[in-house]
């Protein structure tokens, strides 16, 4: 994983990310992944949540909050959250 | 060593008078750090600061509510929440820990318990007291009055909390200091959620009652990066921290050996593995894995507990000698002070004497007065009855056996299942079938019994099966682990894809939610239709 602070990541290049790292976590291939589906629907405990965006604020070099995938549970959610939000 | 009379002195109730008279001191009580890439020490609290907290705390609650009211006490973790919930202790009001209503189903949670305990006042982050706030007079609750409610965390049902009282608490307190030797020469840490019972009790409470800090953290901090706990103890030199099980692997799994290079763990002297079922292969994995950063394989303590009883059960006591039972089961030691645990068949309504599984009975004062508001529940849970015992038992829904004085947790109750007399633990079974057929990235299998409408029960299997794999070749592997390896037939094999297999948020199997769903016919697609 790369990390590139500043960069300006767009909401389809975090859309990318987000769906590689949930499969990840899911042991499931990238292309089973819908970006609207809820992560709960595959399964993803909260704890696993709160880990990925910590591997967030990795990837973008910025705060990102904790509650971020749970409150916005879907790749293209969490994607336009992030890509939204201010730095 | 403390006597208990000594420990029994320290109880919430003396705290709350020692506040009252103003004559805390300016030894440490409490450090919260942030961790922004580095560790920084955000806010410290003598025991003078959290005194004068707590009165201003109090002054907030009273403006608000009467004695007796129910409080909702929803902030984040921190001193603030510290501070809000002895101010509801020492005004007479009973504290309602809930997390923070962060998300949407925290929010939920959160609104069913202000129904189910007609709570007064909720606190969330903006209601912590300004620094003008006025003080109050801090009163010294009796032993009988209820000091707050825990609720258990969020299965599917009506959320159930249990009303603790100030004694329970007290009693419960000692037995956590006596098996531990805790005294003011101790330094805790944790990261640990102030809303369960362990991080309520073990992370704030104990630390209070027996005089020594406590360095806390944000639980996000520790699950975004595991190795910031140990780097915390390591930094504090702290002699007391733990955490449920599955923070244990996490550390071995998730810490690479340049974190692992700075850390020296020689000063933690009690690691307490509880709240989750404790895993052999853990203590061994993280055992093995620290011993170079000089943590003391002796000083992990895996223990009982649960909110019915406050915190503590059983537990294992530093330095003791064997952790592991010749068949790999882990011991959570012997009963606290004033406690006592009986395994019991409870068709039969006798003990069962030592060696024997059966399910684990509690008695004791450190016992939840009850359910709140909910006496059915109460009795079932609470009355529990044994031959020539006068006390009342409370039925923990768990089972184990005693060795040797020592209880060893085997499961839920209703995780078992019972085929022509036989036991079968449903973790087994999944186990196995996990052994064989569930090579293929991490699949998730669920185990469980469960009446059909003829009402005999059937044996289910709900096995996780990406697409592609062949799916009648499953079913055939996963009766023959059943019936070579426990001489078993499923009455029902499910092959769904990923998420069917409910799972509780730390990742472990959910089988009530999972068998809930498979009733509800929820296991679309590939699930067939209950039978």
């Amino acid at each position: 994983m790369h990390t590139v602070a500043n960069a300006p990541f767009t909401e389809p290049a975090l859309r990318t990310w987000i769906r590689a790292a949930l499969a990840r976590a899911l042991g499931l291939s990238v292309t089973k992944i819908d970006d609207e589906q809820d992560f709960d629907a595959y399964g993803l405990p909260s704890l696993e949540a709160v880990m990925l965006t910590g591997d967030l604020e990795d990837l973008l070099g910025r705060p990102v909050d904790a509650e971020a995938a749970l409150e916005h549970a879907s790749v293209a959610r969490l994607a336009r959250h992030l890509a939204s939000a201010p730095l | 060593m403390h006597a208990v009379g000594e420990v029994l002195g320290q109880s919430v109730p003396d705290i709350i008078a020692a506040l009252r008279a103003g004559n805390a001191d300016d030894s440490p009580a409490f450090e919260m750090v942030g961790w922004r890439g580095a560790l920084s020490t955000a806010r410290t609290w003598t025991r003078a600061d959290l005194a004068t907290a707590v009165r201003r705390a109090a002054g907030v609650i009273c403006q608000h509510t009467q004695p007796g009211d129910r409080v909702v006490v929803a902030l984040p973790p921190g001193l603030d929440f510290v501070a809000m919930f002895l101010g509801c202790l020492g005004s007479r009001r009973i504290a309602v820990p809930a997390q923070t209503p962060a998300t949407t189903r925290a929010r939920d949670f959160l609104q069913r318990i202000v129904a189910a305990t007609d709570a007064r006042l909720v606190l969330t982050d903006s209601s912590a007291p300004t620094p003008h706030a006025p003080e109050a007079e801090l009163r010294t609750p009796a032993p009988t009055e209820d000091a707050y409610i825990q609720f258990t965390s969020g299965s599917t049902r009506a959320p159930r909390g249990a009303v603790i009282t100030h004694g329970a608490l007290a009693s419960n307190l000692a037995a956590i200091g006596d098996a531990w030797r805790l005294g003011r020469e101790d330094h805790g840490v944790f990261w640990l959620p102030p809303f369960h019972d362990m991080g309520l009790v073990g992370a704030l409470l104990t630390p209070i009652a027996f005089g020594f800090p406590a360095t806390l953290m944000h639980p996000a901090a520790f699950l975004r990066r595991p190795a910031r706990w140990l780097e915390l103890i390591s930094a504090r030199r702290a002699t007391f921290s733990g955490a449920p099980n599955f923070a244990f692997d996490l550390c071995v799994d998730r810490i690479d050996d340049v974190a692992r290079a700075r850390l020296d763990l020689s000063s933690w002297r009690v690691a307490v593995n509880g709240a989750e079922p404790v895993s052999a292969a853990t203590l061994q994995r993280f055992a093995a894995a620290f011993a170079p950063c000089g943590f003391p394989a002796g000083a992990l303590a895996p223990g009982y507990g649960l909110a019915e009883s406050v915190l503590f059960v059983t537990a294992q006591r530093p330095d003791h000698a064997r952790t592991l039972t010749p068949d790999g089961a882990v011991s959570c030691g012997a009963p606290g002070v004033g406690l006592t645990v009986r395994i019991v068949d409870e068709a039969r309504g006798v003990a069962l004497p030592d060696g024997e599984t059966g399910a684990i009975w509690v008695a004791g004062p450190s016992l939840a007065r009850g359910y709140w508001a909910a006496p059915e529940e109460t009795a079932a849970m609470f009355g529990a009855q044994l031959p020539e015992e006068p006390h009342l038992f409370l039925r923990t829904g768990d089972l184990g056996f005693l060795r040797g004085g020592e209880l060893h947790v085997c499961g839920r109750l209703k995780d078992v299942i019972v085929r022509a007399g036989r036991k079968v633990h449903a973790a087994d079974i999944e186990h196995a079938i996990g052994r064989r057929v569930g090579a293929i990235g991490s699949r998730r299998t669920a185990v469980f019994a469960c009446a059909a409408p003829d009402a005999t029960e059937r044996l289910v299997v709900v096995h996780e099966i990406p697409s592609g794999i062949d799916e009648d070749a499953t079913r055939i592997a996963i009766a023959e682990a059943l019936g070579a390896d426990f001489d078993l037939v499923a009455d029902v094999i499910v092959c769904a894809p990923r998420g069917a297999v409910r799972v509780t948020t730390s990742g472990k199997v959910a089988r009530a939610a999972t068998r809930d769903a498979y009733l509800a016919g929820a296991l679309a697609p590939h699930a067939p239709r209950v039978p």
